[in-house]
């Protein structure tokens, strides 16, 4: 009876082959195989005997052979998770959640802001972004860190400035060495000239990002509709049953991670 | 089907269903009815009685082992806003494979005595009527309700003559009316309904109660249960919406950091998110999270109130 042993919190092992300190406290692990997914939606990593976290994936869904996890310390499991080596296991389970609407962004302007740690979900759809560039307008990839050691995948970004019209890295607090821009991110948001109608907007970072970006982006006229924004909530099971997740009306877990502000924003605070 | 039976009839009812299933029923414990398992099928009580917990801790047991193999369970004495709650709770996890199935359980209704806390009689409690048999005393007889092939089978096994009195299943509480659409649309205006939260958590101390108490709150956390033997396993453990760490994340973050925003999210679920996911209110009016409540809150009377206060549609 396979039925009866099978449940939705089944998981599998995956082995870590690699493991990268990229900025204070934050890690990212390469570990060996494939989970077919969506750019956005998450996994659900646990280390036995600790606990488990919510994660998603920061790496190219095009990547058959591999997949990358980026992990800061932020409470008692990860900073457990962080000491992990390569040759060691992971429990996970997924993928869960929404993606991003790439359907929709299809023949418009792309804006990907992310604050922090904020860009590890959108990092696999500017992938996507990349690699079927021809398909989209203008793309915009706007990223904010505390400081320059704080930055993540600073090649990445180096490297999308040559295929894409507008990147712009912020930190907060600059060093002597930074090539990038100072100041909020809402700040450089501010800067380029955006067509309303023309453009979808993916977002990703703290709830208190949400509130003033978004503001900046309808000051530019750009509607709720078209501003879709990933939430982090707390999370235990990551489908639909504990209900540590939702937001108001919604379950983070399973009607997004991925929300357009037009559907979220009423059930903010609720 | 309607069949009549005696108390004869009742145990070998008892008997046949203890062949197949591990049977559950109410038993008094000083002042208090407990819900707990027969060791054996003799005094079973048919009679509905209102246990302080409900079904749930049986058919999820604190520590739920993710591991195991369910086992079939017979839910007796079950009360029609019990059995009503059964199906919305199978139906929350239905697809999860942790909790039993509905052909793993058998669900046995019977008499209820509603007392001053019962409200089912403002929900409909209707299409979530589906149980097996339903046990219900008359003067000098029982008549035994069949609803199911299940129920079928087992009166089938005993042989039960039919009967042909009117028999008919209705809430039985008397309670004032509560609208429950205005109730939702005035839960779901948080900024119309803010004060009148804050007034009402004011008086909440936060415990909990109600919702251990709930047959219809089911939030859990996952853990690892740690053996001395290096072993571990994982688990589900009850908590409650209004536990400290409930909506926290990174960095001890908490997103729900004052009572009020508990006690609003726990009404919100009841009924605004609960109709959304489940298609009906998680509440059925069994009153349980009135009695159990130490500040003394009462949800009948929280609900009216705030439906006074703000009684235009908004
Ligand atoms: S039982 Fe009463 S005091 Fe305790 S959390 Fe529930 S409403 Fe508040
Ligand atoms: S909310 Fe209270 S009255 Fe309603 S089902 Fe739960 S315990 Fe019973
Ligand atoms: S994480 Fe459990 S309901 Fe969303």
């Amino acid at each position: 009876m396979d039925d009866k042993t099978k449940n939705k919190f089944e998981f599998k092992n995956y082995k870590i082959i690699e493991k990268n300190e990229v900025a204070p406290e934050t890690v990212v692990f390469k570990i060996q195989g494939h989970i077919k997914r969506d750019p956005g939606q998450f996994f659900q990593v646990s280390m036995p005997h600790l606990g488990e976290a919510t994660f998603a994936p920061c790496s190219d869904i095009g990547d058959t052979k591999h997949f990358e996890l980026c992990i800061r310390c932020a409470g008692s499991t990860t900073n457990q998770m962080i000491k992990l080596l390569p040759g060691d296991e992971m429990q996970i389970r997924g993928p869960y959640g929404n993606s991003w609407p790439i359907g929709k962004m299809i023949g418009k302007n792309v804006v990907v802001v992310a604050g922090g740690m904020g860009i590890v979900p959108l990092r696999p759809l500017i992938f996507e972004l990349a690699r079927y560039r021809k398909e989209f307008k203008n793309i915009y990839i706007i990223a904010g860190f505390k400081t320059p050691e704080h930055v993540l995948f600073e090649k990445d970004f180096l490297s999308w400035n040559s295929i894409f019209k507008y990147v712009k890295v912020t930190v907060e607090k600059s060093g002597s060495k930074w090539w990038g821009e100072t100041g909020l991110i809402t700040e450089i948001l501010e800067k380029p000239k955006l067509s309303p109608n023309d453009t979808i907007v993916a977002m990703c970072g703290p709830d208190i990002m949400f509130k003033y970006a978004t503001q900046t982006l309808l000051n530019k006229e750009i509607p709720k509709t078209n501003i879709y924004v990933s939430m982090e909530r707390r999370m235990e099971c990551g489908i639909g049953l504990c209900q540590h997740c939702n937001i108001g009306k919604f379950l983070v877990c399973k009607d997004g991670p991925i929300f357009s502000w037009q559907k979220i924003e009423p059930e903010l605070g609720k | 089907m309607l069949y009549k039976a005696n108390n004869h009839h009742l145990d070998l009812v008892a008997e046949v269903i203890n062949k197949k299933y591990q049977i559950f029923s109410h038993h008094k414990n000083g002042s208090v009815f407990k819900y707990q398992r027969n060791q054996s099928p003799k005094n079973i009580s048919w009679h509905s009685q209102k246990s302080i917990l409900p079904f749930k801790k049986i058919i999820f047991p604190e520590g739920l082992n993710l591991d195991k193999d369910n086992q079939k369970v017979a839910l007796t004495g079950l009360a029609l806003c019990d059995i009503a709650a059964l199906n919305l709770f199978l139906k929350q996890f239905s697809e999860s494979g942790i909790i039993q199935k509905r052909e793993e359980l058998l669900i046995v209704g019977g008499d209820c005595s509603p007392d001053e806390n019962c409200f089912c009689d403002q929900f409909n409690l209707d299409p979530l009527l589906d149980f097996d048999l339903f046990i219900s005393k008359r003067e000098n007889e029982y008549l035994v309700y069949s609803k199911s092939w299940r129920g079928e089978n087992i009166i089938k096994k005993i042989g039960l003559k039919k009967s042909l009195v009117s028999f008919n299943l209705k809430a039985k509480a008397k309670s004032p009316k509560i609208d429950l659409e205005l109730t939702k649309k005035n839960i779901d205006n948080r900024e119309l309904t803010k004060d009148y939260w804050q007034k009402i958590s004011n008086n909440c101390f936060g415990c909990g109660a109600c919702t251990a108490v709930c047959p219809l709150c089911f939030c859990f956390d996952q853990n690892f249960l740690n053996s001395p033997d290096g072993g571990c396993k994982r688990c589900l453990n009850w908590t409650s919406c209004f536990a400290s760490d409930f909506s926290q994340i990174q960095f001890g973050h908490d997103l729900r950091p004052e009572n009020t925003d508990r006690l609003y999210n726990w009404y919100h679920h009841k009924f605004v998110r609960g109709p959304k996911e489940l298609k009906s209110p998680l509440c059925v009016g069994c009153g349980r999270c009135i009695t159990a409540c130490p500040a003394h809150l009462n949800i009948k009377n929280i609900i009216s109130s705030m439906n006074n206060k703000f009684p235009v549609d908004n």
